[in-house]
């Protein structure tokens, strides 16, 4: 990391800091009580949006732990979101159990089913693997629907009772936005300090390098689950959050077309860095506002292609936006930031 | 820059200023009413819903060009969520707070009841153009122009209970398909066997199935006298082409009646005998004014509109007229949700140029139509009814009544 002039590091503990000098820390403060305001100044629409940033935030965040940085490719990610949110949902509505404790059984339990389907991980890879993943998704779906539906709802909506944390209800869009910032806060700090601690560097060895790592003495089995345990965890948790979120949860919120979304969000945020599941997260939901923005729009200015032609025309953008990404810059979004920062300190003598 | 883009900059600011030109000539008539129907024009449940945001563009725009809503001209917004609950959500926030403007959901069953709440709590009517029975009860903000699909099969087990002539329990199968308000259904369970009508099987057909024959055979085993399915268009199409294939004789006996789009794509062997129920008027019934009309605004898309066309047709049909009697009561600048709200409940023996039986509105029922009829494929192809309007059962009702009564 490069610092300003006059900036250095005399211990190890100031070289392990994540924010080492105070105008970074005034910077994240500002930047955090903003986003905690935003209900207060900016209307229904962005706050929609910004509660589904946070919790595609959360989601990736897993999934970039176990894709990008451990280099296991999951298709399922969506699955585990299910896992966590019903989790949750049936804790709070059923057994009556506070938010604080539903969160991290929620994200437990997608943790340790984490762990029963990365299990083939150990004897194969790539492509293989993710077909287990993709089989984990329709399994976990099916289970769902069918042999729990007393439990789950089923196919039928189940309801969420309103968060409540010692005593305070959590009812209004503005509490639940406060409360999702916070959390995914809390998830994105925790994230940031697993990719630096010894389990995030063997993950990466062993990304780079199965054999190498081993022969360097990375236990392959241990590290590949955990990989498991921690992805699917953070995406049990984003479960959780999008059930507080929404309020009412079915199976048809947790589609494979989901998870190849996300994978593909990944993609494009920059995958095995620490930036990619918010930009991927950003750019993705913003996409998304544009087209619902801009089909009825286009339809209106050429009424000779009607919404459905401009719909599917619309529909193009998220391919084509990942194809382009995949050959022009396939470092994504947290790539081309990088080249931003660079060519701003050093501005004017780039070269 | 090249020629071709030159010409093409060249249309789209011709037409920026065309629309501008007209903008401003329009604004010295009356002003606009906007309506929103959200809907999914390219996601799982496209191959009924494009159908649909096609009829409400193209009467929207006719009605405008034909006076509007007592002069006003009515601007319609079709946004696609492609059945994803986040856009939903999007959709709805953007255009919640616009004055003037009222909105329509279609089949998008799951995320109509996700947003039931928020509906109520801000106190705006929301037509839901297909049928999904949570949604509709207990009755909230939520406006359906047809009866619900778990009533659909109520009104199948009355008539299965009322013409059944053999000393066996009638045995009937459940071919649901795999989708919120497809399963919907499965609840009605306990009226059919109320009804003296034992339910043998229940099989679930995924959105795009490739072979169901395993879901046939094993409906066969059941030795079913009955199937009911809740399959959309490209889930029958499969179904169809596998009871031929297999042999099954089952009378069977659809949620819909898309009976068009089935004659496009499956063979003449396949679908005759194929029954359903439809809760209006359909592209063969060409003396109903409201077809008639079906016709005329589908002219440009295809020969024949698809029931789901008219349906929704029908649908737009309800939705003016609750407007059209908010705007009377409380003029332009006053309309509002709760006024359209009032609008829909003054809407009573409304027809649709002949499209349904009659709508009509209550505090207590919201369903709209609450009439089925059954219609039949015959062996040379053509269509018939099978029974005269039928009476809905309004299932959840009635399971909360005995309820009720059982505690």
């Amino acid at each position: 990391m490069s610092f300003p002039s006059g900036v250095f590091n005399t211990s190890y503990v100031q070289d392990m800091m994540i924010l080492r000098t105070r105008s970074q820390r005034v910077v994240l403060c500002i930047f955090m009580l903003g986003l905690l305001c935003v209900p207060w100044v900016a209307g229904q629409f962005w706050v929609n949006m910004l509660c589904t940033i946070a919790t595609t935030s959360v989601a990736l965040m897993g999934l970039n732990i176990l894709t990008g940085y451990c280099g296991q490719i999951s298709v399922g990610n969506t699955g585990f979101m299910a896992i966590g949110a019903y989790t949750s949902a049936i804790l709070a509505g059923q057994l009556g159990l506070p938010f604080w404790l539903c969160l991290p059984c929620a994200g437990l339990t997608a943790g340790v089913m984490g762990i029963l389907f990365g299990l083939p991980s150990l004897k194969v890879k790539g492509l293989y693997l993710s077909l287990t993943t993709i089989a984990a998704q329709f399994i976990i779906i099916y289970l769902i629907k069918t042999p729990f539906e007393k439990v789950t709802g089923g196919a039928i909506s189940l309801d969420v009772p309103p968060v409540s944390l010692a005593g305070y209800v959590f009812e209004s869009e503005k509490q639940i936005y406060c409360l999702l910032m916070i959390v995914t806060f809390l998830m994105a700090f925790i994230f940031r300090n697993i990719i630096r601690s010894n389990v995030g560097r063997a993950f990466l060895a062993i990304h780079n390098n199965e054999i190498a790592a081993e022969a360097m003495g990375i236990n392959l089995y241990r590290h590949k689950l955990l990989a498991f345990f921690i992805g699917c965890f953070y995406c049990g948790i984003a479960g959780s959050l999008l059930s507080v979120y929404s309020k009412v949860i079915s199976p048809d919120d947790f589609t494979f077309s989901g998870s190849v979304w996300q994978l593909g969000m990944l993609i494009v945020g920059g995958m095995g860095t620490t930036l990619a599941p918010f930009l991927g997260a950003i750019f993705f939901t913003v996409l998304d506002e544009v087209v619902l923005v801009a089909s009825p729009l286009i339809s209106i200015v050429i009424p000779q292609l009607g919404a459905q032609v401009t719909a599917s025309m619309m529909e193009m953008l998220f391919g084509l936006t990942i194809l382009v990404f995949l050959v022009y810059q396939p470092r994504g979004l947290a790539h081309m930031w990088d080249i931003m920062k660079s060519f701003w300190s050093r501005w004017p003598f780039s070269y | 820059m090249k020629k071709w883009m030159k010409l093409v900059l060249c249309v789209v600011i011709v037409q920026f200023i065309l629309i501008g030109g007209i903008t401003i000539c329009s604004a010295q008539t009356k002003k606009p009413i906007k309506f929103v129907m959200v809907t999914d024009l390219t996601g799982p449940a496209h191959a009924q819903c494009a159908v649909e945001g096609w009829a409400a563009e193209d009467y929207f725009k006719w009605l405008s060009k034909n006076g509007g809503i007592d002069g006003h001209p009515t601007d319609i917004e079709i946004v696609d969520t492609k059945y994803a609950l986040p856009q939903i959500r999007s959709a709805y926030a953007r255009v919640r707070d616009d004055k003037q403007t009222t909105l329509s959901f279609d089949a998008l069953s799951g995320g109509i009841e996700a947003m039931r709440g928020q509906f109520a709590k801000d106190k705006i009517p929301v037509l839901m153009i297909t049928g999904h029975g949570p949604a509709l009860f207990p009755p909230a903000w939520v406006i359906a122009t047809q009866p619900p699909y778990d009533d659909t099969l109520c009104t199948l087990a009355d008539w299965i209970a009322a013409n059944w002539k053999k000393k066996e329990q009638p045995r009937l199968a459940l071919l649901l398909g795999d989708y919120a308000s497809g399963r919907a259904p499965e609840a009605a369970k306990w009226y059919c066997e109320k009804k003296g009508i034992k339910v043998v099987a229940v099989e679930y057909c995924p959105l795009l199935p490739v072979d169901t024959s395993d879901m046939l055979l094993r409906i066969r085993n059941s030795k079913a006298d009955f199937i009911f399915d809740t399959l959309m268009p490209d889930q029958a199409k499969v179904v169809l082409k596998d009871r031929l294939k297999l042999g099954i004789k089952i009378p069977q006996v659809t949620f819909i009646f898309n009976s068009e789009t089935i004659m496009r794509s499956v063979p003449k062997e396949a679908y005759a005998g194929y029954m359903g129920f439809q809760s209006r008027a359909a592209w063969w019934e060409k003396d109903v004014p409201g077809i008639k009309l079906a016709y005329q605004l589908y002219k440009n898309r295809g020969d024949i509109p698809p029931y789901s066309y008219s349906g929704s047709l029908g649908a737009c049909m309800v939705w003016a007229e609750a407007v059209r009697n908010a705007l009377r009561k409380v003029g332009y600048e006053k309309l509002d949700g709760p006024a359209i709200f009032e609008g829909y409940m003054e809407v009573k023996n409304f027809t649709a140029q002949g499209l349904f039986k009659n709508i009509s509105y209550t505090r207590d029922d919201l369903r709209g139509c609450k009439w089925l009829k059954i219609c039949k494929f015959n062996d040379d192809g053509s269509l018939s009814n099978v029974t005269g309007w039928m009476a809905a059962p309004a299932h959840l009702r009635l399971k909360a009544e005995m309820e009720k009564k059982s505690k």
